[in-house]
């Protein structure tokens, strides 16, 4: 009687047993994400968050040692017509002291107009390189690589427009797109140490060919990226911009959740002003290893010429993830920024979460 | 000799062009779809059947495969909702949900666990419509054909009877072996079993096992200590067979259960192509089946 009491206490401590659970015929087919409240005609709405905690031995850093709610994004998406889906994400964001309301994307995908051409209106991540789509609770560091904080902003580039994306009917993967972008005057960018400003304003003109295979068990994907636009100055004077850019990444799967990621984006602007041609050049390369269903380690170098001739920012990241759920991770990222003008030693401890039905399109 | 070799090339193009071309997610539909297809289908698997269905990483050379699939043949109940995104970055209509090309194979399936109440995280990495890995109950293999038939009915109406004769015989032949395997594990009907995740529910409830307990707490998360000292305190007490580990989780945790409790750790595949010697739906069972039994076998000598 004892043993019996004893297992039983033992069954119904385990939480598997206490979850309730039935037997249920299926008798449609399983609604996909962005039509989960079609009874209810809902569109799916979701949360997700990123909150780090930052350490570093940089006097200056004001933000330092101290939890920074660095965003809280909320989406809904849906469809509005067959083929026609609208996705708005609304973010909270840290802004220095403060935490500002901002529309984040809001977009409407025409996902077929004629042959395999699509379209993309709203305010969106434009298509240009690897990561600048990616939203930054699905990316495998805490941070922005430094080439797309210093050449396209703080959240990298986001513009206003429209783009045309097409896809050729290949035996491989390769994608054109054009975007059409008018990016405000003041999504600037102040770099650090320094007296001067840059960003892209005004109307912007972006291109990505996109070419992806499969080799076995690896998938090498290549970008090649250009893009045209305006500095801030040229309401004044001329001051164009032109960027050229290349990604490449390469995927590996083994066997038991094994993945092997590399990838790296370089990127050379040209400003031509009046009387002056100013160029710089940026890059960053990514290696990930993911080694089991949960946990993986990576390595990150930046490296990127800043606006004042001659100045260079270069970092060093180690990061360690360990994914709880497939929306929530845990994170510890350390940093070294050589010569900045002074060295600096950074660690952060992150946790990125969402919570609902939350998608998004191939990245 | 110039027109043999014209008239060659045209036969050979429209016998090639007369296949439908199918898409699936994993590769038991793909090994089910060949079955009732045969000739008249060319199939591919988006993943491998060593990949964990639930983690498949969607990519762009899949999106070929799908832009020109006629069909698309998916598990649902949201275990391969990593497929959606690339149907709509393929822009192919013919397989978008509700479309002729789409077929969901868990249409019809008597689903187990499907949570009640509020589903959250707290739940751990809970499927809303239920445990999806209904393929690995061999009677649901009939489900699943019934389903990929209608499919294929529907895009080649003139296959009709070719489709059906092969899905006859593919039934007939699920049937004789269910019953082969039934008789098989007749021996483990009522015992105690442990897996690594709910995967094997399904074919536990056919073949009448008892899958007492799982390595995760939740579904999808990694024990704790103090669970696992739980865990190994129940196998000792409930004569637990063996413990049943899916092939693509960590193998180190289970390991060290069968440590504990001198049980036998059985790595198994939940998919065709899981391992080399599986390469259809047929062998799946008769792998996983004949792994079981020798389990037993080992533990008698």
């Amino acid at each position: 009687m004892k043993k019996f009491i004893i297992s039983f206490i033992l069954l119904t401590s385990l939480n598997i047993f206490t979850q309730e659970f039935k037997e249920e015929k299926m008798i449609q087919q399983t609604p996909l994400p962005g039509m989960r409240g079609v009874v209810a005609n809902l569109p799916d709405i979701s949360v997700t968050g990123n909150f780090y905690y930052r350490f570093s031995t940089d006097k200056e850093d004001t933000t330092k040692d101290k939890l920074v709610i660095e965003e809280i994004e909320t989406a809904f998406q849906g469809y509005l017509y067959p083929d026609i889906r609208a996705d708005i994400f609304l973010a909270m964001h840290k802004h220095e002291e403060h935490i500002e309301a901002e529309m984040c994307e809001a977009k409407i995908s025409f996902q077929k107009l004629i042959h395999n051409l699509s379209l993309e209106v709203g305010k969106i991540h434009v298509n240009f390189g690897k990561l600048n789509k990616i939203h930054q609770h699905h990316r495998n560091f805490y941070d922005q690589p430094l080439v797309l904080t210093n050449f396209f902003g703080q959240h990298g580039l986001v513009a206003e427009g429209l783009n045309f994306s097409y896809i050729l009917p290949l035996p491989l993967f390769l994608q054109i797109d054009l975007g059409f972008w008018n990016i405000p005057q003041h999504h600037h960018v102040e770099e650090h140490h320094e007296h001067h400003e840059f960003s892209l304003v005004d109307k912007t003109y972006t291109n990505k060919v996109w070419l992806s295979f499969p080799i076995k068990t690896l998938e090498l994907e290549i970008g090649l990226n250009s893009l045209l636009s305006n500095g801030p100055h040229h309401h004044e004077h001329k001051d164009e911009v032109k960027i050229f850019g290349l990604d490449l990444t390469l995927r590996s799967f083994f066997t038991r959740n094994r993945k092997f990621l590399f990838t790296t984006e370089v990127y050379k602007l040209t400003r031509d002003l009046e009387h002056d041609s100013i160029e710089r050049f940026g890059y960053f390369v990514f290696t990930n290893y993911k080694f089991n269903k949960y946990d993986s380690i990576g390595l990150r170098y930046d490296d990127v010429e800043n606006v004042v001739e001659g100045l260079k920012t270069i970092s060093l990241s180690a990061i360690y993830t360990r994914s709880l759920t497939e929306t929530t991770a845990i994170r510890t990222q350390y940093t070294y920024f050589f010569d900045n003008p002074k060295d600096i030693h950074q660690l952060v401890l992150q946790i990125v979460f969402g919570i609902g039905p939350h998608s998004h399109l191939l990245e | 000799m110039k027109k043999i070799i014209l008239f060659l090339i045209i036969f050979l193009n429209l016998l090639y062009s007369k296949q439908l071309y199918v898409v699936t997610t994993t590769e038991d539909l793909k090994s089910i779809t060949e079955f009732i297809g045969k000739q008249k289908v060319k199939v591919e698997s988006l993943s491998y059947g060593w990949q964990d269905p639930h983690m498949v990483e969607a990519l762009p050379s899949m999106v070929v495969k799908l832009a020109k699939a006629d069909m698309l043949v998916k598990i649902g109940l949201d275990l391969d909702m990593w497929v959606d995104g690339l149907i709509h970055a393929s822009r192919n209509k013919n397989i978008v949900y509700g479309a002729i090309g789409y077929v969901d194979t868990s249409v019809g399936i008597v689903r187990l666990e499907v949570p009640v109440g509020k589903v959250d995280a707290s739940k751990g990495d809970i499927h809303i419509y239920g445990n999806p890995h209904y393929w690995l109950d061999p009677e649901n293999g009939k489900i699943i054909a019934k389903n990929i038939l209608e499919g294929l009915c529907r895009l080649s109406p003139e296959d009709k009877d070719y489709f059906e004769k092969n899905y006859e015989e593919f039934i007939e032949q699920l049937t004789k072996k269910i019953d082969y395997w039934k008789q098989k594990l007749k021996k483990y009907e009522g015992k105690n079993f442990v897996s690594y995740h709910k995967t094997f529910s399904y074919f536990a409830k056919r073949f009448n096992l008892n899958i007492i307990a799982t390595v995760e707490p939740k579904p999808g998360i990694p024990p704790s200590a103090a669970y696992l000292k739980k865990l190994v305190e129940i196998i000792n007490k409930e004569n637990v067979v063996c413990i049943l580990h899916e092939n693509f989780y960590p193998l180190k945790t289970s390991q060290s259960i069968a440590k504990q409790t001198n049980k036998k750790v059985i790595v198994l595949p939940t998919s065709v192509g899981g391992v080399k010697e599986v390469k259809d739906y047929f062998s799946l069972f008769d792998y996983i089946i004949t792994k079981i039994c020798e389990c037993n076998e080992d533990k008698n000598n």
